[in-house]
């Protein structure tokens, strides 16, 4: 997403590259450092694309001043007015997972269910800890973070759920097979 | 926990305020039946104590004052001349009683009356009390409508000697005003001449009562029963009798009154326990809240009991001071420390039988329930 | 670390109107001084009996209860009583404090029904609203503080005996989000500062993710536990989170 996040920069005024580091950092609060390394490597293929153009500074001092093409504006407007689609089929990969398991015979299905939930809760307890420290109120980090902490609550109620239905499945299931 | 007590009970102040008025009635009621017990008393042993070893000659009845009796003269003076009975002749006179206003309470014996004397006698009912203004005897020999009046009377109409009264539509000249005498029956009493009060209400040669002093006290007994014997149609009262009689008139009165009482030291007890099973009720989650905390079952028992005993406790001093207040209008004599402790003890009595029901049901509250509870 | 309290096969059945539900269905478990457990489970997975049958609130239908190894289900009332007034605090979900004391009354008469000196106790309570943060309202009555000081004065009452075990049915069920952080974090700091052990029942993922240790119930049954570690590297988590792999987690101008 960074080089949708640079495009949208560059997409009110040309920026130098460190203008663009200024930017981000500004956004997410000011206290941390977004690597200059990475966000030229970008934009060199954004530049590669004809995203963007460069061009030297007139105060002759070597920075490039970026700015967006017209092809550049149109991606960036096909990528903000698309609405965000989950995935395609709206298909939760760890159900998937678990459906194959069951009827491939493979492993304890419930057993899986209970691992992964250990993963979410251990996820859970990283977040809920790092918004104890975020709480001079960063709003995109917190909107990040609820919003990371909201999904894995779903999918922790959503582990709920497989482990009811899968108690159901084992009488209805053989009786199928 | 006590703290906690008032605390409970300042937080809903109107009903712990109904709830003392409650128990303040009754108290009341029952210290208010034990001052009338001892102005009754009071007045009976007073009267009564004149009486001491004097007999009392009627004829239908033995009541005091002798309003309904009434015999003939004749049979008074021949009796009074006998020289075989131990009587004191000199002591000993026949009596007129006329009631001439009805007392107003049922067992009140009268509030006015006329009490007719042969003249020279008068010491016999008055002893050694004399008169505040004008002469304290008929003058020898007198006939006419003279009186002295009782103090109680005198005060009330504002009659000094030389006033003229009506008695019975005659006129009645005031010669004196007597000094306020222990029995009541002489301070509302207009004295008059034996012979006047015959006159005025038409009773001549009827008397109601031979008044009788035996030679020697010790024998008024012995001298009763031969009177008795000797007499079978005259009732022959001694101051025993009269004291029963008395004793019986006020038993009714007394009973209506105790009754009282009892029924306020019952409703006290009613509205504590109503009281402390609202309070309960209300408090359920508290005290499930206690008992989760800790609290032993023992230790929410004394709660609720305590908030009954102090709403007693509460309801004691005022009633008290209206017991006081009661006993100085009525004269009567104040509860005696004896009486006292009854009283309070009645209240505790109201505190603890009210208050133990509904603090034996707090303390059966399981604590999981009442947590549930809203 | 020794276990303060453990249950062998505890079971706990109800009866109402003559219908039988069987809350807890055998369960075993073992905590241990310290930790911090959560117990995690939907409504009518027996969590909040469990909770019960551990703070000697009610009594196993069969099964023990081992509290300093000895058996609560043997206990009568009175030693029951005892048990909970001085060594287990309760913190509620509808936090259950008496309407008509103020704050710091309401946390010294749980030290006066645990036996402590009158003079330790009005001072303890100050000092414990203090570090709840509640030093400007120990005056004020219940309905005066808002559902999150309301708990905070809870939990001072809870630790107020210095009990073994804290236990706490949804503290967080009736407070807003930013009320029940408030008091999640109160809680682990109090776990983790004080060594003080606790148990918590919740439904909701986010407060179980505070605690040492999980447990998961469904039907009166525990069907998983998961231990966890503590936060993870939290620069690595928040790289994540942005996806911007590109931050580098330094203060400005380290």
């Amino acid at each position: 997403m960074l080089p949708y996040t640079l495009l949208g920069l560059l997409s009110h005024q040309p920026r130098h590259g460190y203008d663009l580091k200024n930017a981000i950092e500004q956004a997410l609060g000011g206290r941390r450092e977004v690597n200059f390394g990475q966000i030229y490597t970008t934009l060199s293929r954004l530049e590669r694309d004809g995203l963007v153009t460069a061009s030297e500074a007139e105060d002759g001092r070597g920075k490039r001043n970026y700015q967006i093409t017209p092809k550049g504006r149109e991606e960036l407007e096909a990528w903000l007015n698309q609405t965000v689609k989950k995935n395609e089929a709206l298909q939760d990969e760890f159900i998937v997972k678990l459906i194959v398991r069951y009827l491939a015979g493979y492993g304890d299905a419930l057993e899986i269910v209970a691992r992964q939930r250990q993963t979410y809760l251990q996820q859970l307890q990283t977040f809920t800890s790092l918004a104890s420290e975020e709480k001079d109120n960063e709003p995109f980090v917190t909107l990040l973070l609820e919003g990371a902490m909201l999904h894995l609550q779903a999918d922790l109620r959503l582990l709920d759920l497989c482990d009811e239905q899968l108690e159901k499945l084992d009488k209805t299931f053989t009786k199928r097979l | 926990m006590l703290d906690i007590v008032f605390r409970n009970l300042s937080t809903r102040k109107v009903r712990t305020f109904l709830c003392m008025l409650a128990v303040l009635a009754g108290v009341f009621l029952i210290g208010v039946t034990v001052v009338m017990n001892n102005w009754m008393t009071k007045m009976m042993t007073a009267e009564l104590a004149r009486y001491m070893g004097k007999i009392y000659v009627q004829q239908g009845g033995s009541s005091y004052p002798p309003f309904d009796s009434s015999l003939s003269q004749d049979t008074a003076i021949k009796l009074l001349a006998r020289t075989d009975l131990m009587l004191n002749q000199s002591a000993s006179a026949p009596l007129i009683f006329i009631r001439t206003k009805r007392g107003m309470m049922p067992f009140m014996p009268a509030d006015e009356m006329v009490i007719g004397i042969p003249v020279g006698q008068e010491t016999i009912l008055l002893g050694k009390a004399g008169a505040a203004q004008g002469v304290d005897h008929f003058p020898a020999g007198e006939q006419g409508n003279v009186a002295l009046l009782g103090s109680t009377i005198a005060k009330q109409f504002d009659i000094v000697p030389g006033d003229e009264i009506q008695v019975n539509n005659v006129g009645v000249r005031v010669i004196g005003v007597l000094e306020e005498s222990s029995m009541d029956s002489v301070n509302i009493a207009a004295i008059m001449p034996l012979e006047a009060v015959q006159r005025i209400f038409d009773k001549k040669d009827l008397v109601s009562s031979i008044l009788i002093t035996p030679n020697d006290v010790r024998q008024a007994g012995a001298l009763a029963e031969q009177l008795r014997s000797e007499y079978p149609s005259l009732a022959v009262v001694t101051q025993e009798d009269m004291l029963a009689e008395a004793e019986e008139v006020m038993r009714q009165p007394l009973f209506y009154m105790s009754s009282m009482g009892v029924t306020g030291i019952v409703v006290a007890m009613i509205v504590i326990m109503s009281t402390m099973f609202m309070a309960v009720s209300e408090r359920t989650r508290e005290i499930g809240i206690l008992r989760a905390l800790g609290a032993q079952k023992r230790k929410i028992f004394g709660l609720v009991l305590g908030e009954a005993l102090v709403l007693a406790m509460a309801g004691i001093p005022p009633a008290f001071a209206l017991v006081y207040i009661m006993s100085a209008i009525m004269e009567a004599s104040l509860p005696t420390p004896a009486q006292i402790a009854q009283i309070i003890g009645a209240a505790l009595f109201a505190a603890i039988a009210g208050g133990c029901f509904p603090a034996w049901r707090a303390v059966h509250v399981e604590p999981l329930e009442a947590l549930r509870y809203e | 670390m020794s276990t303060i309290i453990e249950t062998r096969n505890v079971r706990k059945v109800y009866g109402m109107n003559g219908v039988n539900v069987e809350a807890v269905r055998g369960i075993d478990l073992a905590i241990k001084t310290g930790e911090f457990l959560a117990i995690i489970g939907p409504s009518g997975s027996g969590k909040s009996s469990l909770l019960y049958l551990l703070g000697a609130m009610d009594r196993p239908t069969e099964g023990e209860v081992l509290f300093e190894a000895q058996n609560i289900a043997k206990m009568n009332d009175r030693q029951r009583t005892d048990l909970r007034a001085k060594k287990i605090g309760f913190i509620f979900q509808t936090f259950n404090l008496l309407p008509t004391l103020t704050a710091i009354e309401n946390v010294e008469i749980s030290m006066r029904l645990g036996g402590m000196p009158r003079g330790e106790r009005w001072r303890r309570a100050g000092e414990l609203l203090q570090k709840v943060g509640l030093a400007e309202r120990t005056r004020h009555l219940p309905r005066h503080l808002s559902g999150g000081e309301r708990q905070r004065v809870s939990i001072a009452r809870a630790i107020a005996n210095r009990p073994l075990l804290l236990l706490a049915d949804e503290p967080t069920g009736n407070l807003d989000s930013k009320m029940g952080t408030d008091i999640l974090e109160l809680l682990r700091a109090i776990a983790t500062d004080d060594g003080q052990t606790v148990v918590m029942v919740t439904h909701d993922f986010r407060a179980a993710s505070y605690a040492d240790r999980v447990l998961v119930l469904r039907d009166g049954r525990i069907r998983g536990e998961t231990r966890l570690q503590g936060a993870k590297d939290s620069n690595q988590a928040l790289r994540q989170l942005l996806n911007l792999e590109l931050l580098r987690y330094t203060e400005k101008g380290a």
